[in-house]
């Protein structure tokens, strides 16, 4: 028994490190099973009061792939193609058929469109120099640039058109109001959204696929504007006694960035700091979400989710938490409601939340924008972020064309004190007051909270001044109920395999069964540990992939146990036999092992989606089927025949 | 409980009724293959697919011949589960507009029915491509990996051994699809989890041959005076006992999945039954025989 005590510390390291990544899975269980169980008012009330604990238990249980719990996967795909069209100039023939061809290829082969447009365009074109179409004073490309610093270049617009593209997305999906999203770059030029729970698959479609378009927006008459907050407010009051809340709102806060003409200095800089610090925890209790429910008698639908809020230098419709963004979205879609609002004016939501709470919930505005874009963002020529010289306060400078310099000059001559807001793709990604009218085409923007949304706001004009086209290229949806039929077959395949393969090896076995179903016990403890460990996705083939390795987990031990019986034909004593056994049977399972775990590696590098999630569970549990047969049966056996003296039957 | 313990079946001397075996089901595999060829999945050959539930009433015809009139090319449409269809067209058009069309022609042919469209599944035409060269890629990089790595830890007679029975594994598996597809009741098309199938049986079959080449290691230094023969169905049958358990357990899950599994694995847990078996049989009598026989060819042209 000597020399086990590293083994057994090992295995007990290993099965609490499990247990400690699957304690959230299995609370999380736990919990959804006391709230199925709750009365309804009583399970909001528990999830108002947890909210942080769900949470945080919710987001390190392990995940549930969209084919198990129903929801919508799509890629998307920007086309790169497109982007080139609009960056060249000078386009003759042999570009366009580069281009062409180039598109082409990327289709069939593995090659991005910007490296294949490269290649094809020199093979046709030796001579040819592509700095010809590509000028980009900024990023150092001038008429001498090499057809290889191009190449950069065109990479690095696509990237951060794929970059934007996520962004864009992300946006999109947040106004959705879709829990957990997941939004990933897959690849060059593709992006894979996963929504769970959506079953609105043409919103869905319509909203991702939707080209993207850069302007710049006057902004509502704060005075008109509260007028319309109220009375579309009244609309929705069940009873009179309620509009007086309105009043109370929170009118505190004060963001607002200053649109300022070449060298002003920021004033507002300072006081936007205060924005997360205002809103506490209580503040939001008290006029938010608990009046409607302490109210016995029928709540205001919109400030069940809204909270307006007043305010003279901004046009603010109101604050959503991004939970309630669906909620109110369609309560104010409503054409009675639209006519309320003041004419020509649209509501749209700012891209960055405007406020965090302490739980780490987000909340958004939403903003009165003249529906007409005054200008659009094609003439914005270059976008940087810069220093105050004084303030050492990051801004953001804008140059535009000479035909967007008059335009400027004009609006902006026009509305001094009014705001103006940046919007790409139906979201304000920035507003600010004009200072002053702005002749000569050079503008910044100052008052900005940090370098971070300084720089946010400069991706958005760079990228934003093309548009950048997302094609759905596959898509795949699983409704909830389909996933839960998934679920449970899941459930009794892996249940009923297990008690099958149980019962044989007892049958078969005898006492070294017994010892080898511990070990497959502890095996699909260890594999769930390592998913959840690891933060992977539980999905259909991935379960296939458990019910498989419970067949083939015994394996190892299968070999161990017949050679132990070998060795015991031999005539040695069982203590013999067993040590033998375990020696002798080690190369034949760890080169079977190895093997079968390349088999994985190259599933897992090669496939997509659920077949990555077989690959994981695959080599999860060759791993840990070679760790307990060799070393956890190893310890019980020499427990049994060493210390205790047992007689262990081998059947 | 024993089974075969002590076994002595003279199985390397009497090889050639397993290449007759063999050779028929190889045969076959391949006028099939080249003949009917094989249905592949909207996952590599671009489409979509469409399960709608709520249909347990209505017979296949009747919503195929509801279809045809809506759409613009026959669609497939076949069983899913109990309750509902699956219904395949290849068509590009925009995903929402096909899937309204579907959904009109329940609602106007099969009114009252809440026929509910339960699941999507689109693959574009590049990434259709992208996929299938995903695929082909897996493949080939499987067989190489494990060729070297055999070749590695044993010898290269033993890597084309083992990598003739994973072809021989994998050949007649397709073979199987492409006959029975069409006649048995559940889809048989080839998409990416009948590719995972494939490299899990080819795994699987690897398994089986390796515990056996061990064995012939391990033999070889200690029978030196038999001759190879001997030695290797020697190792088959020392190893027999393990082969049949580890056959049993695998095969009684994969059967569980193919029974409990749901429609959606039904595909792939029939590639994993079928694969068990001949993975189980060729590490027997493909693997063993082959170096047996590339022996015999090494040692007459040093003699």
């Amino acid at each position: 028994m000597q020399g086990n005590g590293f083994k057994i510390g090992l295995t007990i390291f290993f099965v609490g490190l499990c247990g400690f990544y699957l304690f959230p899975s299995v609370q999380n269980l736990y919990v959804s099973y006391k709230m199925n169980n709750m009365e309804p008012a009583e399970r909001t009330e528990y999830q108002e009061e947890n909210r942080q604990w769900l949470q945080q238990v919710d987001q390190n249980s392990l995940n549930l792939g969209l084919d198990l719990q129903g929801g919508m996967h799509v890629t998307l795909e920007v086309e790169i193609a497109n982007l080139l069209d609009q960056l060249a100039v000078n386009k003759d023939d042999a570009f366009r058929q580069a281009l062409q061809v180039a598109e082409q290829r990327a289709e069939n082969e593995d090659v991005s469109v910007v490296d294949a447009f490269v290649e094809e365009f020199e093979a046709e074109n030796p001579d040819g120099r592509l700095s010809r179409y590509f000028r980009d004073e900024t990023e150092g490309l001038s008429r001498r640039s090499s057809n290889g610093d191009v190449q950069e270049y065109l990479n690095k617009q696509a990237d951060s058109a794929v970059q934007n593209g996520i962004q864009v997305v992300r946006n999109r999906v947040n106004q959705y109001g879709v829990t957990e999203p997941s939004i990933q770059r897959q690849g060059d030029e593709r992006i894979v959204v996963e929504l769970p729970g959506v079953s609105d698959r043409e919103r869905v479609r319509d909203l991702l696929e939707s080209a993207s378009q850069l302007s710049f927006h006057l902004m509502a008459n704060s005075q008109q504007l509260n007028e319309s907050v109220q009375r579309i407010i009244e609309h929705y009051e069940p009873t009179a006694e309620d509009s007086a809340r309105i009043a109370e709102a929170n009118a505190a806060d004060t963001t607002g960035d200053g649109m300022t003409a070449d060298t002003s200095e920021a004033t507002e800089g300072t006081q936007i700091a205060g924005e997360g610090q205002q809103a506490t925890e209580d503040q939001e209790g008290t006029s938010l979400t608990e009046p409607g429910e302490q109210q016995a008698g029928p709540q205001n639908p919109l400030l069940a989710a809204m909270q307006p809020m007043p305010r003279q230098d901004q046009p603010i419709f109101g604050r959503v938490f991004a939970a309630d963004t669906a909620a109110v979205n369609d309560l104010l879609s409503k054409p009675e409601v639209k006519r309320m609002l003041p004419p020509g004016i649209q509501l749209m939501w700012t891209a960055s939340p405007r406020l965090t709470t302490q739980d780490g919930r987000e909340a958004f505005h939403l903003l009165a924008v003249q529906a007409e874009p005054e200008l659009a963002g094609e003439v914005v020529t270059q976008a940087s972020v810069q220093f105050d010289r004084q303030t050492n306060e990051p801004k953001v400078s804008i140059t535009m064309n000479s035909e967007g310099a008059r335009s400027w000059d004009r609006i902006t001559a026009a509305n001094v004190g009014n705001q103006v807001s940046i919007v790409l793709d139906g979201t304000v990604y920035s507003n600010a007051t004009i200072q002053g009218r702005i002749s000569g085409g050079r503008t910044e923007i100052t008052g900005l909270e940090s370098r971070q949304e300084a720089s946010d706001i400069v991706t958005v004009l760079q990228s934003g001044r093309l548009q950048t086209d997302l094609n759905i290229i596959s898509e795949r949806t699983v409704g909830p109920s389909l996933g839960e039929e998934s679920t449970r077959a899941g459930f009794i395949s892996v249940v009923s395999g297990f008690l099958l393969v149980v019962f044989f090896m007892i049958m078969y076995y005898r006492t070294a069964g017994v010892v080898a179903n511990v070990a497959l016990l502890l095996n699909l403890v260890l594999i769930l540990g390592i998913l959840a460990g690891f933060g992977a996705t539980l999905t259909l083939p991935g379960i296939a992939g458990i019910v498989l390795t419970i067949g083939m987990a015994v394996d190892a031990n299968v070999l161990i146990f017949d050679r132990v019986r070998e060795e015991q034909a031999t005539g040695k004593t069982l203590r013999a036999a067993v040590s033998a056994g375990y020696e002798e049977s080690l190369s034949a399972i760890l080169d079977a092992n190895i093997t079968t775990f390349f088999v994985g590696v190259i599933l897992y590098s090669f496939g997509v989606g659920p077949i990555k999630g077989f690959a994981v569970t695959l080599m999860a549990g060759i791993l840990s089927s070679l760790f307990t047969a060799i070393i956890v049966t190893r310890i019980i056996f020499d427990y049994m025949v060493e210390e205790r003296r047992m007689q262990v039957s081998y059947g | 409980m024993r089974l075969f313990e002590n076994a002595d079946y003279t199985l390397i001397p009497n090889r050639r009724i397993g290449y007759v075996i063999s050779g028929v089901l190889l045969t076959i595999s391949v006028i099939s293959l080249l003949w009917k060829g094989l249905a592949l999945g909207i996952d590599f050959r671009g489409g979509m697919e469409f399960v709608v539930g709520n249909t347990t009433d209505i017979p296949t015809v009747d919503v195929r011949s509801a279809l045809v009139g809506s759409l613009e090319e026959e669609p497939e449409v076949k069983r899913f589960g109990e309750t509902g269809h699956l219904i395949r067209i290849s068509s590009s058009e925009d995903i929402t507009t096909v899937e309204n069309r579907v959904l009109g022609a329940f609602e106007s042919q099969f009114p009252g029915q809440n026929v509910q469209i339960e699941k999507t599944n689109v693959v574009g035409p590049r990434f259709a491509e992208d996929l299938k060269r995903g695929a082909i890629y897996a493949v080939f990089g499987a067989l190489l990996v494990i060729f070297l790595y055999i070749m590695v830890r044993f010898e290269w007679r033993y890597s084309l051994g083992a990598v003739a029975a994973l072809v021989h594994d994998v050949t007649i598996t397709l073979g199987l699809f492409s006959v029975l597809s069409g006649i048995v009741p559940f889809s048989l098309q080839i998409d990416q989890s009948i590719i995972a199938a494939f490299l899990t049986i080819v795994g699987y079959s690897l398994n089986d041959t390796v515990v056996v080449f061990d064995r012939v290691r391990e033999y070889v230094n200690l029978f030196k005076t038999e001759p190879f023969d001997e030695v290797v169905n020697r190792s088959i049958n020392a190893t027999l006992s393990r082969t049949v358990v580890t056959s049993v357990t695998t095969f009684i899950v994969v059967s569980i999945l193919f029974l409990f599994g749901g429609e959606v694995l039904r595909g792939f847990s029939f590639a994993l039954i079928v694969g068990v078996i001949i993975g189980t049989y060729s590490s027997v009598f493909v693997a063993s025989p082959t170096i047996v026989e590339l022996n015999r060819r090494l040692e007459k042209s040093v003699a």
